[in-house]
C-alpha cells in the first residue's frame, strides 16, 4: 500500500509538472460544457432563400414577409426570373429558391397556380430540411380566412450543384398534392396538429449533446491520457528502472489509473455543474446513477488504453490506435447520429461497443430520469465488458520479452 | 557459491542470435568487466541477469538466485544502471533518490553509507530537475539510486558512455569503493582503458565469449589489450569462416 501512495504521489508530481496536462484538464471540461454545445447543433438555420417573384401580388409579398421574418430562413435575394436565381444557388450563394408563378395571388380562389421550390442536395440535411422549413413557411404566410384552398407545389426538386438534378420529391410534397380537390376545401378546415415533446420540450439540441459530450470527457481523460502516461514510461526508458524493483505491475498499472480515475469523476461533476448554471439543466435521474454508470464505463475506457498502451512501444502507436478505437466509439454509439438511422448490421454491430450503453443510460438518466433498475440491462452490459476489458489488461502484460 | 553463474546461455531475436552459449563466473565482491564493441551482446546478458527477459536456452543465477523461477527475489537484492538514463527527469534530484528508495521499503537515510561518496558530489544540487543535470551528474544520480537499497550484486550497462575523461576515471574510482563493502560489481564497456581497473575481464564479441581472465594475463606480451582483442576477433572471424 505505501509502494503504491509512494507511485501515486510520483504521478501528481510528474503531472503538477507537465507543461500540457493541467492546462488541458482543466480546459477540457470547460470546452465541453461551454463551448462544444454550441458547436455541435444538427439545428439547420439561416437557409438562404431566393425568391422568384413573378405574381407581385399581396399574397407574394405576404410570403416574402414571412420568409424574412424566419429565424431558420433568410432572404438573400429577389429575382426577375429563375434562371438568374438559379446561377445564385450554383454559386453557393443560396441554398433554396422559392418561384411564384405570375396569378398565383389570384388563383387561389380558383384552381391554384403551383408554387416551387427548388433547393441545393449537396448538403442533403440542408437541402432537405431547407424545404420543408420553406414549405411551412409559405403555408403560414397564406390568408386563412380568404384562401379557401392549399397552394400547390409543382416542382420540389433538390438540385445538385454539380447540376445533376435529382428529380427526389419530398414525401410531404406528395401528400399536398393528393390533397382532396379544390372544390371542397371551400371553408378551409386543417386539422391542427399539436406536437408535446417531452424531456426535452424545447427540443434543444443542446440538451441532447451535453450528456453526451460528457462521455467525450470521460473518454479522453479515463483512456487516452492513462494510455499516454503508460506507453511515455517506455519510450523514455524509465520502466526499465521499474521493472528490476519489486514492484510489482498491478500496482504500477494502477498508480497510472488511479489519478485519471478521481481526476475524471471530479471533471464530470464540474461538468455537471456547469451544465445546471450555464443551461439550467439538471439530472433528471440520480446522480448516483451518472457516477455508476462513469466508473463503469472509466475502467472500461481506461483498459483498452492499458491494452493498447502494452501492445505499442512508441506514443504515436498508442495515438493512432486510440484514436481508431476512439473514432469508431463517437460514429458508431450512437454518440453523433442515431443507431437507429444505420443500417441493420451496423445496428447489430454497436450492441458489440460499450459505449452504445453508455450514451443510452447517460440520456436517459439525465433527460428523462430513468432509474438504474430500469435500464438494469444497460448496466450490466457495461459491467461485463468492464471484468473483460480489465481482464484482457492483465494478460496483455508481460513483464519479460 | 559464485555471486553470479552463467551456463551456456543462450537469446535470439527472430534470426539474430544475440547470445550464443555464454558461460561464466563472478565471485562475491569481484569486480568483473564485459568488455566488447556494440552488438555484442552485452546489453543482452544484462537484461537476462537483471530479470527483465528470459533466454532461449541455458541457465542463470544471480546470489543463488535462479533469473527464470526467482526473479521476485532477484529484484531486491540487484541494483541496474541502464546505459540509457531512465529516471524521471522531471523529478528533482531528492525526489528521485526518494522515490527508487521507497519502492525498495528503505529511505534515503537507511542507504546513506553506501551511497554518501557518490551522493555527496551531487547533494548540493538535490533540489534541481534530473533532466538539468550535466551527464556526469546524472551518471552520479543513476549510481546513487541504484544502491540506495543496498544491493549484493550491482549491474552497470556502460556506466561510462558518453561521460568525460575525469568524470569517468572518477567513477572507476567509487566503483573501488563500492567493492570494499562486498557487492559483486559486474560492470560492461566499450573502453579499453577501463578494461585494466577491473579484476577479471570476459571478452565479448558477436554473442560469444573469446576469452575469460584476469586483464594483464589477457594481454599478449608486448601488445595493448585493445591490438589483442583484435587479434582474437580475427583469429575467431577466420575460424568462423574457413573451418
Amino acid at each position: 500500500m505505501s509502494v503504491l501512495r509512494t507511485l501515486i504521489i510520483k504521478e501528481l508530481r510528474q503531472f503538477r509538472r507537465n507543461p500540457f496536462l493541467p492546462k488541458l484538464v482543466v480546459g477540457f471540461p470547460l470546452a465541453i460544457v461551454l463551448i462544444l454545445p454550441w458547436i455541435a447543433n444538427m439545428d439547420v438555420k439561416g437557409v438562404s432563400v431566393g425568391i422568384v417573384d413573378a405574381d407581385r401580388s399581396d399574397v407574394s409579398r405576404r410570403i416574402t414577409s414571412h420568409v424574412e421574418a424566419s429565424e431558420y430562413l433568410s432572404l438573400h435575394d429577389l429575382y426577375a426570373d429563375y434562371p438568374s436565381a438559379l446561377a445564385d444557388l450554383e454559386d453557393g450563394h443560396i441554398d433554396a429558391i422559392l418561384e411564384i408563378p405570375n396569378g398565383f395571388g389570384h388563383s387561389l380562389h380558383a384552381t391554384p397556380k403551383r408554387l416551387s421550390i427548388w433547393a441545393n442536395g449537396v448538403n442533403a440535411m440542408k437541402g432537405s430540411l431547407g424545404s420543408q422549413y420553406l414549405m411551412q413557411t409559405v403555408m403560414r404566410a397564406l390568408p386563412t380566412e380568404s384562401a379557401p384552398t392549399q397552394p400547390s407545389f409543382e416542382n420540389s426538386e433538390i438540385v445538385n450543384c454539380q447540376l445533376s438534378i435529382v428529380n427526389c420529391e419530398l414525401t410531404s410534397l406528395k401528400l399536398l398534392r393528393s390533397a382532396e380537390p379544390a372544390s371542397s376545401l371551400c371553408s378551409r378546415s386543417i386539422a391542427t396538429l399539436s406536437i408535446v415533446n417531452y424531456y426535452n420540450p424545447t427540443m434543444d439540441y443542446k440538451h441532447f449533446m451535453i450528456p453526451a459530450l460528457m462521455i467525450m470527457l470521460m473518454v479522453m481523460v479515463g483512456g487516452f491520457l492513462p494510455a499516454l502516461n503508460l506507453v511515455s514510461e517506455k519510450e523514455l526508458g524509465t520502466i526499465e528502472q521499474i521493472n528490476v524493483t519489486p514492484v510489482s505491475r498491478l500496482t504500477f498499472t494502477l498508480s497510472k489509473l488511479i489519478p485519471f480515475w478521481v481526476i475524471c469523476l471530479l471533471e464530470l461533476a464540474l461538468c455537471m455543474t456547469l451544465a445546471l448554471l450555464v443551461y439550467g439543466l439538471p439530472v433528471a435521474g440520480s446522480v448516483g446513477a451518472i457516477f455508476l454508470a462513469a466508473l463503469l464505463f472509466i475502467i472500461i475506457m481506461s483498459s483498452i488504453g492499458v491494452i493498447i498502451a502494452n501492445l505499442s512501444d512508441t506514443m504515436q502507436q498508442t495515438m493512432f490506435l486510440m484514436l481508431f478505437v476512439v473514432l469508431s466509439f463517437i460514429l458508431l454509439s450512437g454518440l453523433m447520429t442515431p443507431i437507429e438511422s444505420m443500417p441493420l448490421w451496423a445496428q447489430h454491430f454497436t450492441r458489440l461497443l460499450p459505449p452504445t450503453y453508455m450514451v443510452d443510460i447517460m440520456r436517459a438518466v439525465y433527460l428523462r430520469g430513468t432509474t438504474v433498475a430500469e435500464l438494469s440491462g444497460s448496466y450490466l452490459a457495461l459491467a461485463a465488458f468492464a471484468l473483460t476489458f480489465a481482464t484482457l489488461a492483465s494478460f496483455t502484460y508481460r513483464k519479460r520479452g | 557459491m559464485p555471486s553470479i553463474r552463467v551456463e551456456n546461455i543462450s537469446k535470439r531475436y527472430g534470426t539474430f542470435t544475440a547470445l550464443d552459449g555464454v558461460s561464466f563466473e563472478v565471485e562475491r565482491g569481484e569486480l568483473f568487466g564485459l568488455i566488447g564493441p556494440d552488438g555484442a551482446g552485452k546489453t543482452t546478458l544484462f537484461r537476462l541477469l537483471t530479470t527483465l527477459m528470459l533466454p532461449d536456452g541455458g541457465s542463470a543465477t544471480v546470489d543463488g538466485l535462479d533469473i527464470v523461477t526467482d526473479y521476485k527475489s532477484i529484484r531486491q537484492i540487484v541494483g541496474y544502471m541502464p546505459g540509457r538514463f531512465s529516471l524521471y527527469q522531471d523529478l528533482s534530484v531528492e525526489e528521485n533518490l526518494e522515490f527508487f528508495a521507497s519502492l525498495f521499503g528503505t529511505t534515503i537515510a537507511e542507504g546513506y553509507d553506501l551511497i554518501v561518496p557518490i551522493y555527496r558530489q551531487i547533494e548540493p544540487y538535490k533540489t534541481r530537475r534530473a533532466g538539468r543535470l550535466s551527464g556526469g551528474m546524472k551518471q552520479k544520480l543513476a549510481l546513487s539510486c541504484a544502491l540506495v537499497h543496498k544491493p549484493r550484486v550491482l549491474f552497470l550497462d556502460e556506466p561510462t558512455t558518453g561521460v568525460d575523461a575525469v568524470s569517468r576515471s572518477e567513477f572507476w574510482d567509487m566503483l573501488h569503493t563500492l567493492r570494499q563493502h562486498g557487492i559483486t560489481i559486474l560492470v560492461s564497456t566499450p573502453y579499453m582503458d577501463e578494461a585494466s581497473r577491473c579484476d577479471r575481464i570476459a571478452l565479448i564479441n558477436e554473442g560469444k565469449i573469446l576469452r575469460i581472465d584476469t586483464p594483464d594475463r589477457i594481454t599478449d606480451a608486448g601488445a595493448t589489450l585493445e591490438d589483442t582483442f583484435i587479434r582474437l576477433i580475427q583469429e575467431e572471424y577466420g575460424k568462423h569462416h574457413i573451418g
